[in-house]
């Protein structure tokens, strides 16, 4: 994980404690009753999965808005599945003019604004009714909640991939953006550095991960479960053969969000661009390239004093 | 002697006064003016709070109002908020304690109570978010849904349109606070022997008797009912925060407190936001003044 600097060159790194990215869940007795036999695998098919359950009087949950960063969650998902990228010339600008970006932006408000998708909703209670039927939600959490909220569906919800993006050339894309939360070393700890480096290799180390996430469902029951971002111990979790397939297939294709210096203004725009579309109806790609300027502005304002305050490394050795 | 010297002279033959305003004085320069005079000097820096502060004189200023145009947004919300509320919440408090000053005694501590009890009762102004919530669920949305008035439910605290009204109405709402018992107390102390010589003198009704007797007789509650008012306006910024995010959506209820943590807690552009702090000071002192005199006209 690193905070990269325009040049690529100068870096912070941190090692990976905790992963955590978004699956859909699915009601498998609802979606059987409409004849859905299999779960979307593709944005493609998910529009025409929405359309029937729309029709049926259902709703689908893709992401509260509770928080500014759900929109972005998806929108930036699926800017990554049609092969484009966060920023651009080299991490110094957001890459939000490009007709990529703004298909990919107004792919997403669509949803909301034509499709009528809820924008805020209580997904613990909507699943379970059985009025939202499909769901998108973070991997551990909803997981977690709903096995001890809704004991009496046991065994009539499960979860898959999110849905891809088809490629040129006829293959799938199924990258989804995760969030990761990392261990750092401040480089002002002078004569502690060893210990907390000893530290952070003990904590991260394969068999403690193991350890700690078994401990914890031992301790919580089922619904302690641990989003690790450790792959050896993700594996070793007590899931059920074919959620651990699932899970290992979508962790093979995580994709990490490049932080970059100024990156906290880009949730707040997004979300400022996405009610303007949904409580207005103003065109999203038009919204959103309206802000362009002003995240570039931000970005450069704060690249500037960081490069400044030289806080950004330039000659750190993590090794020596 | 010289003035100077009969000061002194007094200052040391009153020194247990002196003594006894010292504990106040001396944390009341440490916590109130001493900031205020450090954050004027942040003012004249750039200061991330990590590199020692670097001189740029007027900088931050000219920025603030030639390149800032969400600080102009921010100071018309400002404006909208304290004109709306201060004067409004300031004769609410009013005509509600003069209204409630012609109950008997036991009501009036029932209803004085009922009034009151929501500008105490630290969040409970929350309790319009779950009103207002944009779940299709929410009290709000669901009425006017079943009665057919609207299709799809509004994101009432996310809506440009709504979000500022309604922070206006929750403003109104847990306004009614320390200035409104005071003058309850205020109302009180009027001595009726003034309401029996007007009546000699030819007050003809009520509104004649609550111009020449009764507010004459409040200015000090008067005035410290606008003070409050008028700060709590212009402070006006942990409620929008709590019920519509920050910052809100599409600036719209963003206020020259929200202006000021955006950059000095969230971006860490300390030195900008103490010149942002600094103009709110003067604008809240010269509302102040403005008030007080306006204030010394009454009864006549």
């Amino acid at each position: 994980m690193a905070l990269d600097s325009a040049d690529g060159e100068k870096a912070v790194f941190g090692v990976p404690q905790e992963q955590s990215f978004s699956v859909m869940f699915y009601r498998k007795d609802i979606l059987a009753k409409l004849g859905i036999d299999t779960a979307p695998t593709t944005w493609k098919e998910f529009e025409k999965v929405t359309e029937l359950l729309i029709a049926g009087g259902y709703d689908i949950g893709l992401g509260t808005t509770s928080s500014a960063t759900d929109i972005q969650n998806i929108f930036i998902t699926m800017l990554y599945q049609k092969g484009g990228a966060l920023y651009q010339n080299g991490g110094t600008e957001i890459s939000f003019s490009q007709d990529i970006a703004l298909d990919a932006f107004t792919e997403v408000c669509e949803f909301y604004t034509l499709k009528k998708l809820p924008v805020k909703y209580d997904a613990a209670n909507r699943f379970r009714t059985g009025e939202m039927p499909i769901l998108v939600a973070d991997y551990i959490t909803f997981y977690n909640q709903f096995t001890i909220y809704a004991t009496e569906l046991k065994g009539m919800w499960g979860f898959t991939t999110l849905p891809g993006t088809m490629r040129a050339d006829g293959t799938i894309d199924n990258s989804v953006i995760s969030t990761i939360t990392c261990m750092v070393v401040m480089r002002d700890a002078e004569d502690k550095k060893d210990v907390a480096f000893d530290y952070m290799e003990w904590w991260t180390r394969d068999s403690i991960q193991s350890q700690y996430a078994n401990e914890l469902v031992a301790v919580l029951g089922p619904a302690g479960k641990y989003n690790t971002a450790n792959y050896q111990s993700f594996t070793e979790m007590p899931w059920s053969a074919s959620e651990a397939k699932l899970l290992k297939k979508q962790f093979e294709n995580l994709v990490g969000m490049p932080e970059m210096p100024g990156g906290y203004i880009i949730s707040r725009y997004v979300n400022f661009a996405f009610l303007e579309a949904y409580n207005n109806g103003k065109s999203p790609s038009d919204e959103l390239q309206g802000y362009v300027d002003t995240i570039n502005r931000e970005m450069e304002r704060k690249r500037e004093e960081l490069t400044r305050a030289f806080f950004i490394p330039t000659d750190y050795n993590l090794f020596g | 002697m010289t003035m100077f010297q009969w000061t002194i002279k007094e200052m040391k033959r009153n020194y247990i006064a002196y003594i006894m305003c010292f504990p106040f004085f001396f944390i009341f320069t440490l916590f109130t003016v001493g900031p205020v005079v450090l954050s004027l000097f942040y003012s004249f820096t750039i200061f991330n709070l990590i590199e020692s502060p670097q001189i740029v004189f007027f900088d931050n200023y000219i920025r603030l109002f030639v390149d800032d145009d969400v600080f102009l947004t921010a100071v018309s919300n400002t404006f909208v908020f304290a004109v709306i509320t201060g004067p409004v919440s300031y004769f609410l408090s009013l005509f509600v304690a003069w209204f409630i000053n012609e109950l008997p005694p036991k009501i009036r501590a029932v209803v004085t109570l009922i009034f009151y009890a929501p500008s105490i009762s630290g969040g409970i102004y929350m309790i319009w978010q779950v009103f207002f919530d944009s779940d299709s669920y929410g009290y709000a949305n669901y009425v006017l849904l079943r009665l057919g008035i609207i299709t799809e439910p509004i994101a009432w605290f996310k809506n440009a349109d709504y979000v500022m009204p309604l922070c206006i109405v929750v403003a109104l709402w847990t306004s009614l606070g320390v200035s409104f018992l005071s003058f309850i107390g205020g109302l009180q102390t009027v001595s009726k022997d003034q309401f029996e010589a007007g009546a000699v003198d030819g007050i003809r009704n009520r509104w004649q008797e609550l111009w020449f007797i009764t507010l004459p007789n409040m200015k000090p509650q008067l005035l410290f009912g606008a003070i409050m008012s008028i700060t709590q306006s212009f402070g006006f910024g942990a409620i929008v925060t709590a019920l519509a995010g920050f910052p809100s959506v599409n600036y719209a209820a963003h206020t020259i407190m929200h202006h000021l943590e955006d950059y000095g807690g969230q971006r860490f552009e300390v030195s900008y936001a103490s010149a942002i702090a600094f103009i709110l000071f003067c604008i809240m002192i010269g509302a102040n003044l403005l008030v007080k005199k306006v204030l010394s006209k009454v009864g006549q």
